[in-house]
């Protein structure tokens, strides 16, 4: 039995009016509706914002309790298999088996897959472990992994069978400066012919690799577009203002503070998003991605502390 | 079938714990002291009534196999449905385009694969190392029990998520029918193959005991199999 469906790079992913409420009564969506296309899609939004379940959703891991997901037009829920045939996901909380040596569990990996050519097993396997710099591991029991290379088989059994479709949440997490970026652009290269949905608290990482985003915040949508349309959003709403490190907290509570660090005068310099320009000689800024991700939350849960 | 040997023998490496070896070789050595133990009782009736002797041969060797056979099996299989709750791979192996309930079926055959090559050892090395010619095929009627408490254990631990809770289930039916036979399992009753017939509580005769156990054990694996992939998926 090979579950993989006909190979096809352009994977639509359609999420409508999705509300997902957990048994007690949490709700982690509410009325979340996303198109979402070839190329890469961030995903960002603070912690309990619903991205993971979204996720979730999106892997046939989870049911909505209300609206649909559809894969080029299938509803998630009618062809759990199917859509898995399409997909490589890599999970939050990724862990492998200890005892396994990354050779076995990729290959276990992709038995599950359904890639069933033991020696198109064995070519992909030693790229791919080539490819996320583990090819000198090979023999080493992932127990012994420290949690950067964990974090790199996780990508490499995500990317087993070339899928058409990538979910990855959190892929950045416990990288080093270098790992992350050469991850982020194996994943921008990898977005030229494939859909991939990248979930994570990084802005850096969605600022540099991705065309399109949503934020998520408190289970709904508080934006869906480019990062530079979320850049705009944010158009005088950023200052940098030098305080007195006594007067900092003043600032902060009708402000939310983005950076800080001192200035050469003996105060402090903070660069902090807010509706109006703090008292005390402010100047507005050209706002990033990162102000205009704060600026949205705080729009949503106030920019005080 | 390639692609199905590939997924049981890794699977049989996932479910392989140093406790298996141990316990079988614990059985093995606990086997031959019992037959050392018992030969000179059985050794003279060799000359002068060689069928009773092999017979209470066989029924000496089939009490303590089927008192070890059940530990190697709940050990061997109990743990394949927590396992990838204890590794943390549950999301992971339910993200797989695979059948998911298959994984719990493979793991089962694999476990029942290692607890029958366990009890092929505990009985050629007996016989090897006693030179008493009991018969190699009656041990195995251990197997129907042995199975059938390990996909208790399988049952168990995919309802709770925890090993030791299967562990315990698995272990505790053992452990009741050992005391009192059948009064748990009636029909069901796992340890009266190697008891003298004057000893045996009313019941199945063997043969459908074994047959019905066996049947108990495919339900129990199933039920198990469609637990994991349910509770896998609604968590």
């Amino acid at each position: 039995m090979n579950p993989r469906p006909e190979q096809d790079d352009t994977v639509e992913v359609v999420i409508d009016r999705v509300d997902k409420v957990y048994p007690g009564g949490v709700t982690a969506l509410r009325g979340v509706s996303l198109r979402i296309g070839r190329g890469m899609f961030g995903l960002l939004g603070p912690n309990g914002a619903g991205k993971t379940t979204l996720m979730r959703l999106v892997a046939a891991l989870e049911r909505p309790t209300r609206g649909e997901v559809t894969v080029n037009g299938i509803p998630v829920t009618r062809r759990p298999s199917w859509v898995r045939g399409l997909l490589g996901y890599l999970p939050q909380d990724f862990r492998a088996y200890d005892k396994l040596t990354p050779r076995e569990f990729l290959d276990y990996v992709a038995l599950l897959k359904g890639l069933d050519d033991p020696r198109r097993r064995r070519r992909e396997i030693e790229l791919l472990l080539e490819q996320v710099g583990l090819g000198r591991s090979i023999r080493s029991r992932i127990g012994t992994f420290s949690g950067g290379m964990r974090q790199r088989l996780g990508i490499a059994q995500a990317l087993l069978g070339g899928p058409p479709l990538l979910i990855v949440d959190e892929p950045t997490a416990g990288l080093d400066p270098e790992e992350r970026i050469r991850f982020r652009n194996l994943l921008a290269e990898l977005g030229l012919t494939r859909t991939i949905i990248l979930s994570t608290h990084v802005v850096a990482d969605v600022e540099h690799s991705c065309s399109e985003l949503a934020l998520l915040i408190g289970g709904r949508v508080a934006f869906r577009g480019t990062p530079d349309a979320l850049i705009s959003r944010a158009v005088g709403k950023v200052w940098e203002v030098e305080v007195d490190p006594g007067e900092a907290d003043r600032v902060r509570a009708t402000h939310r503070v983005v950076s800080s660090r001192a200035a050469s005068g003996g105060g402090l310099a903070l660069r902090v998003v807010g509706r109006d320009a703090p008292p005390g000689g402010a100047r507005p800024v050209r706002p990033t991605l990162e102000d205009a991700y704060m600026v949205l939350v705080g729009e949503a849960v106030g920019f005080g502390k | 079938m390639r692609t199905f040997l590939a997924l049981l023998a890794h699977e049989a490496r996932l479910l392989f714990t140093w406790a298996l070896p141990l316990a079988t070789a614990g059985s093995t050595l606990i086997l031959i002291l019992v037959i050392e133990t018992g030969s000179p009782e059985i050794l003279p009736l060799l000359k002068t009534d060689p069928g009773l002797a092999l017979s209470m041969a066989d029924r000496l060797v089939l009490r303590v196999v089927e008192l070890a056979a059940p530990i190697v099996g709940v050990l061997a299989v109990s743990h394949a449905t927590s396992l990838d709750v204890d590794a943390g791979t549950a999301e992971l192996v339910g993200s797989m385009p695979r059948w998911t309930p298959g994984v719990i079926l493979r793991r089962a055959a694999a476990g029942f694969l290692m607890l029958t090559l366990s009890l092929v050892f505990i009985v050629l090395a007996a016989r090897l190392v006693t030179g008493l010619e009991f018969s190699l095929d009656r041990p195995f009627l251990a197997l129907p029990p042995s199975v059938f408490l390990a996909g208790l254990g399988l049952v168990v631990s995919a309802w709770t998520r925890s090993h030791a809770a299967g562990l315990a289930a698995a272990l505790g039916l053992w452990v009741m029918d050992l005391i009192r036979p059948g009064m748990c399992t009636g029909p069901l009753y796992l340890f009266q193959a190697g008891r003298p017939p004057c000893c045996q509580t009313a019941g199945l005769d063997l043969c459908p005991n074994r047959l019905l156990l066996c049947a108990g054990a495919a339900f129990l694996v199933a039920l198990s199999s469609w637990l994991y992939s349910r509770r896998g998926l609604s968590r």
